[in-house]
């Protein structure tokens, strides 16, 4: 079958200056991690924080230098390792695609560690903090610039790793450890898929070099030799950015992973690690044939409209925003589903602003609240607080007037209001699934209604949050008057942690994409940074309706929670089906754990089994062995006792004469001369 | 030296042996130096023989793919008509035992070091772990199978004492299991040996006989012996030279393994059968499904060290056998049989990690992850292609290290409570940080993270038995499918693992005294970083070990198809 595919020499291509940079960006977090992990607890903390985000302001910078002044693509390929003559390469591709990725995943990590700086003050276990975040970043760069699927494979997985060991960063608590190994294994399930894909690929293109795998597949679909090699891995490698990227089923860990130090759910969990699945799924777009990106649609509309759902329900603040991650990343998806690949990376790359920016600004809220906490803790009195909990919250509009206005201008950006870099985005997205619906008809019209509705849905719950937090009156003072005194004394957030809210903010506007506020086309994003973008017809009722949606949505939130008493929820029922992520952990718990844990069972059965069957054996051997003893002893034995004995009676008859009398001598002397004698006699 | 220097890494451990014989008194201090001294000289040969291996392409089991060859005939026993008996010393290194002999002088140093604590009759301890250490290294590089079987038995009997003498509580029970087991895979090899001793005859040796006669040649004495010529001749040389083993023509037309041979037993050729005997008793000391049982009973009675050694290398001779023996011997029969064996692989894979799932022993765990991994290596060999091959290799190779950690790790906290359960720790982590530092770094190299040795193992395993699955269709496309699942579930008993008995509030057990759970010492933490270190070092940079050993194991591949 691998006979009917071309086989292509895969040259080695040494670095070049450019490639040579890349590089030295890659490396500058492994040493930062090496140095950091090994030093731990024997440098000051400060130190430890500031050489960490000085390293990733450096990186920043470089890589803004790199995206300049990149110029067509930069391919460099050396060998990993060899086994004889067959040759593992590990390559580098930087393209103006892989530039803007970097200086994304750069930018936000900076920002990030920045913010961290102050947040990650004095918490425990601070000297893991950052070496767990540039483990993070390297690999992140990783995915970024290998043009290798096995080398991708392998920071796939060590971004796994990262988010492992910084959504359990605090494993005293029971929900981090569990959330951890939670996302781990969900992760590492989906990411079986991409075992397989490389398995696929290597065995019927003999290599996995991404540039090389691109040419081999155009030419076998072009020739229509094997459809099904390509379908299948595309379909695998879409499976494993099911893990990564938060699709519906598998999304139920992300909720969870918000167990983890806020920064670190603003950049794993909602900024870069999840977005390296799209944008995976975007460089092996060559693999996405037939009907698997009908499937990457639907699913990707699926995940859309249920995190959205979800999210109205959740008073968890970070949740919100996780579950918001998981719908966006649902656009994405629908758009690469539909070919719109520049607009999924336009969406990514809006979305890794603002929604970083979100989370930040709710981190400096849930900051504030554990101030609170901690105050009172301070003077003798601990109190149970869910600082998360955003029934308790309310009213921070006038005392952090910086983090509600960057929290506002995300909010704008990810609602999808005019002048926000959201608006353009989801707006191309939109764009691509009606122009889609228009060729192809049928469901599509119910993939762009439901996108629509979740564009209302958006709305909504972002609305529901920023009243719940930052409007009316702070409500845990109802429950508890003694937190006032605190309350009255909270300020805006220091400095270090407002910089990266305004910067983070600031990139929510719509200049930075395009100049026109309205749509991307003619921006410069759309046309550099991605070019194998088709060109997309312009329509001008898609903003205005989705314009509408939103407005009337906020409108109905505004109305609703204006006056709420967030305490009492009524539709309990939807909330429980909601709170359980509809039932999809009970659902895998039940198809899948429970099954794992009977065979394991059967198979320890089994092993007992063998044992029994082994001890068996042996007692045969021993009473074989109890039986051979017995017919020795007895037959054996007894049959030389016998002959033994008989002797001995024999002996004893004859010894019986002689018994030491001279005369019984003499007489037997005599008896035997005369025979003698008689013998002579009769011989001669 | 360089002509006797394989003989010099193997005997070497003689002289410790003889030096403990003249120290005296009780007194453990000086017999543990010992012990350190010898392996830290095997590791440092080892390391030599590895930097001065060249990677080139020879034909597999040829005279010439073989560096440091040392043959000298031992002795030879006439047997009247049936010919001559000739029983040579004869080691040579290729790629395949250099792998091998590097692990071994790793971990035999190793579990030198690990035997630092013991006092209970220390000079018995020693001079019997210094006899593994004269066995291990010789099982590998033994290239008549005779010399072979030696070592390979040799090395139960100091096995079975370290384990029946230093072991726990049911120490008794588990070196018997241990004995018996593996003395019933010896019986099957054995048999094999002779049946291949009888069918085989060795036309160099002859050579040297009738050298007197100008003008013959190898090729004219096959020609005689497939002519019928020679055959019932008192002067045919036998021999169980594996290089003279590995041409086909060397075996009698006629004989029980000839290509002529149409006795069956059971419907199977005594080729067949004499394939499954080999097989079977490498896979139980492998382990494999459904041979495996003696394993986690030893294991879990074994003092440390000896643990360390079982799961480190001994296990790695059962594959060794299979890939230098079993499969290079009777190719035909193991191509017909790759179906059956890559289901063996499967099910060991996925058998294995499932009870390890539901352990509550740490070391129990431990010892079925490891015939999970070891289930890897059986399904490399399956699809027979040179990815699959090399990763087979590669997996002992880093599953030795890798479950030489493991174990360590489970006896540093063996050590300080005398409790392995794992319900009945919690917290770990705030109590003994860089203990569990390294414990999550082992943990994670051994359920396969990449940039740690386990991964390039693995994944070359899954890529070589896929492709095989493809372009031959030695195994059905499924079973490497299914084998992934196997990635997940060692993911799942790790993790579930670290986070039951590693993170979360620190408690106890109330039998536990929690004064003894002091974190590692200096010495200790020297030993497991070292070996994380070279984990981490043979996952980033496999191509220290891949490059050396590629082209012999391209050339396995070649003969194998060749062969077939």
């Amino acid at each position: 079958m691998s006979g009917l595919i071309p086989h292509i020499e895969v040259p080695l291509i040494p670095a070049d200056s450019i490639s040579m940079l890349a590089l030295t960006i890659f490396f500058m977090p492994i040493i930062t991690f090496i140095l950091l992990f090994f030093t731990g607890k024997h440098i000051l903390a400060s130190i430890r924080s500031w050489l960490a985000t000085g390293v990733m302001g450096v990186m920043f910078v470089l890589s803004v230098y790199l995206h300049i002044s990149i110029k067509g693509e930069h391919l460099s390929r050396w060998i990993w390792f060899e086994i004889g003559t067959i040759k593992f390469t590990t390559s580098m591709l930087l393209n103006n695609y892989s530039t803007t990725m970097m200086v994304i995943a750069t930018f936000v990590s900076f920002m990030v560690h920045l913010y961290s700086v102050q947040y990650m003050k004095e918490r425990r276990n601070h000297s893991k903090y950052f070496p767990y975040l540039a483990l993070f970043v390297s690999s992140m760069l990783g995915i970024i610039l290998s043009d290798n699927l096995l080398i991708t494979f392998i920071f796939w997985e060590l971004v796994g790793l990262a988010s492992f060991l910084l959504i359990g960063f605090w494993y005293e608590k029971d929900t981090s450890a569990a959330a951890a190994k939670k996302a781990f294994l969900y992760n590492k399930f989906a990411d079986l898929a991409f075992v397989i894909a490389i398995m696929i690929l290597y065995a019927m293109y003999g290599t996995t070099e991404i540039s090389i795998l691109k040419e081999l597949v155009n030419l076998s679909v072009t020739y229509q030799a094997v459809l099904a090699v390509p379908i299948f891995a595309g379909l695998a490698i879409w499976f494993a950015t099911v893990g990564k990227s938060a699709q519906f089923p598998l999304y139920v860990w992300l909720p969870d992973a918000m167990a983890g130090p806020t920064p670190v759910s603003a950049l794993l969990h909602a900024a870069t690690m999840v977005a390296a699945g799209v944008f995976l799924l975007l460089k092996t777009s060559f693999l996405l044939i037939d009907w698997v990106p009908n499937l990457i649609t639907i699913f990707g509309c699926v995940t859309a409209l249920l995190a959205a759902l979800q999210a109205i329900r959740t008073f968890d603040s970070k949740k919100v925003l996780a579950f918001s991650t998981v719908s966006q990343l649902g656009y994405m998806m629908m758009a690469v589903g539909v070919g719109a690949d520049d607009a999924a990376f336009f969406h990514l790359a809006t979305h890794a602003f603002f929604k970083a920016c979100l989370f930040l600004s709710v981190g400096a809220v849930i900051h504030a609240m554990h101030h609170m906490q901690s105050h009172q803790f301070d003077h003798g009195q601990y109190k149970e607080l869910d600082a998360l909990d955003m029934r308790l919250m309310g009213g921070f509009r006038k005392k952090m007037p910086i983090t509600f206005a960057a929290y506002s201008v995300s909010y704008a950006a990810l609602i999808g209001l005019p002048f926000f870099s959201g608006f353009l985005s989801k707006d191309a997205i939109l764009g691509a699934l009606y122009d889609r619906a228009v060729v192809s008809g049928s469901w599509s019209w119910l993939i762009v209604a439901v996108a629509f509705t979740t564009v209302g849905l958006t709305a909504f719950y972002m609305t529901r949050q920023m009243i719940l937090i930052f409007f009316g009156e702070f409500r845990l003072l109802k429950t508890d008057a003694s937190y006032k005194k605190y309350f009255d004394h909270i300020v805006e957030s220091e400095w270090l942690i407002n910089i990266p809210l305004i910067l983070l903010g600031a990139m929510s506007f719509w200049f930075f994409f395009s100049l026109n506020p309205l749509h991307a086309q003619t921006g410069w994003w759309m046309k550099d940074a991605f070019v194998s973008g088709t060109h997309h017809e312009f329509h001008i009722f898609i903003p205005i309706v989705a314009s509408l949606f939103t407005l009337g949505a906020i409108a109905i939130a505004v109305q609703k929670y204006k006056t709420i008493d967030a305490f009492v929820d009524t539709r309990l029922t939807l909330t429980r089906v909601f709170a359980n992520n509809y039932f999809i952990e009970k659902g895998i718990t039940f198809l899948f754990v429970q099954p794992v844990f009977m065979i394991s069972n059967m198979c320890m059965a089994t092993d007992d089994f063998i044992n029994r069957a082994i001890h068996a054996k042996a007692y045969f051997f021993i009473v074989v062995a109890q039986l051979a003893d017995v017919f020795d002893r007895w037959v054996i034995d007894g049959l030389v006792h016998f002959v033994a004995g008989f002797i001995r009676y024999i002996g004893s008859f004859f010894r019986s004469y002689l018994k030491g009398n001279i005369q019984g001598y003499f007489y037997f002397t005599l008896i035997a001369f005369a025979l003698m004698l008689l013998w002579l006699g009769w011989y001669l | 030296m360089a002509t006797h220097i394989l003989s010099i890494l193997i005997f070497l451990p003689l002289l410790g042996v003889l030096g403990l014989l003249f120290i005296q008194g009780d007194d453990h201090r000086s017999y543990r130096w010992v012990s350190v001294l010898v392996t830290a000289l095997q590791l440092a040969l080892s390391i030599y023989l590895f930097t001065a291996f060249k990677p080139e392409y020879f034909q597999f089991h040829s005279y010439d793919s073989l560096v440091y060859m040392e043959k000298a005939n031992w002795f030879q026993l006439s047997l009247g008509n049936l010919g001559i008996l000739s029983v040579n010393y004869f080691l040579g290194i290729d790629g395949l035992s250099l792998s091998m002999i590097l692990l071994s002088a790793i971990v035999l140093f190793a579990g030198a070091c690990a035997s630092w604590n013991i006092t209970k009759q220390a000079k018995g301890y020693h001079a019997l772990y210094l006899l593994l250490c004269i066995s291990i290294p010789g099982c590998f590089l033994a290239l008549d199978l005779f010399l072979f079987f030696l070592f390979f038995e040799f090395m139960l009997l100091p096995m079975f004492f370290l384990i029946g003498i230093w072991g726990g509580v049911r120490r008794e029970y588990a070196s018997i299991k241990f004995f018996l087991y593996t003395l019933l895979g010896s019986i099957l090899i054995l048999i094999v040996f002779i049946v291949l001793f009888i069918s085989t005859y060795n036309p160099a040796e002859m050579m040297e006989y009738v050298s007197s006669n100008a003008g013959v040649t190898i090729q004219h004495i096959q020609e005689g012996i497939h002519s019928g010529e020679l055959i019932n001749n008192p002067s045919i040389i036998h021999s169980l030279d594996l290089i003279q083993l590995s041409n086909p023509v060397n075996y009698f037309p006629n004989g029980l393994l000839g290509e002529h041979n149409t006795l069956t037993v059971f419907g199977y050729s005594i080729r067949t059968w004499c394939f499954i005997a080999l097989l079977v008793g490498f896979l139980i000391k492998l382990p494999a499904f459904p041979f495996h049982t003696w394993l986690p009973d030893a294991h879990v009675e074994a003092p440390t060290a000896v643990s360390v050694v079982l799961a480190g290398i001994l296990l790695k001779i059962g594959g060794y056998g299979l890939i230098r023996i079993a499969w290079p011997l009777f190719p035909q029969e193991a191509g017909d049989a790759s179906w059956w064996i890559g289901l063996i692989g499967v099910t060991t894979i996925l058998y294995a990690a499932f009870v390890a799932l539901i352990q509550t022993d740490l070391k129990k765990m431990i010892a079925y992850s490891s015939v999970s991994h070891m289930g890897f290596v059986v399904l490399g060999l399956a699809a027979a292609k040179t990815e699959g091959i090399t990763g087979a290799v590669y997996q002992m190779f880093s599953h030795g290290l890798i479950s030489a950690l493991l174990f360590l790790l489970v006896g540093v906290l063996y050590d300080r409570t005398h409790d392995r359960m794992i319900p009945n720790y919690r917290g770990l982590i705030s109590k003994m940080p860089a203990y569990s530092v390294i414990v999550t770094i082992a943990f994670f190299a051994s359920l396969g993270l990449p940039g740690m040795s386990g991964f390039i193992a693995e994944i070359l395993i899954f890529i070589g038995a896929f492709k095989g699955a493809i372009d031959t269709a030695a195994i059905p496309v499924w079973m490497p499918l299914v084998a992934t699942l196997g990635l997940l579930l060692s993911a799942s008993y790790y993790l579930w693992t670290l986070q039951r008995m590693f993170f979360g509030k620190f408690s106890t057990h109330m039998s536990i005294d929690r004064n003894t759970l002091k974190d590692l010492t200096v010495s200790e933490k020297a030993l497991l970083y070292s070996l994380s270190g070279l984990i981490i070092l043979f996952g980033l940079f496999p191509a220290i070990l891949l490059n050396k050993i590629g082209p012999s194991m391209e050339a396995w591949t070649s003969f194998f198809i060749n062969m077939k």
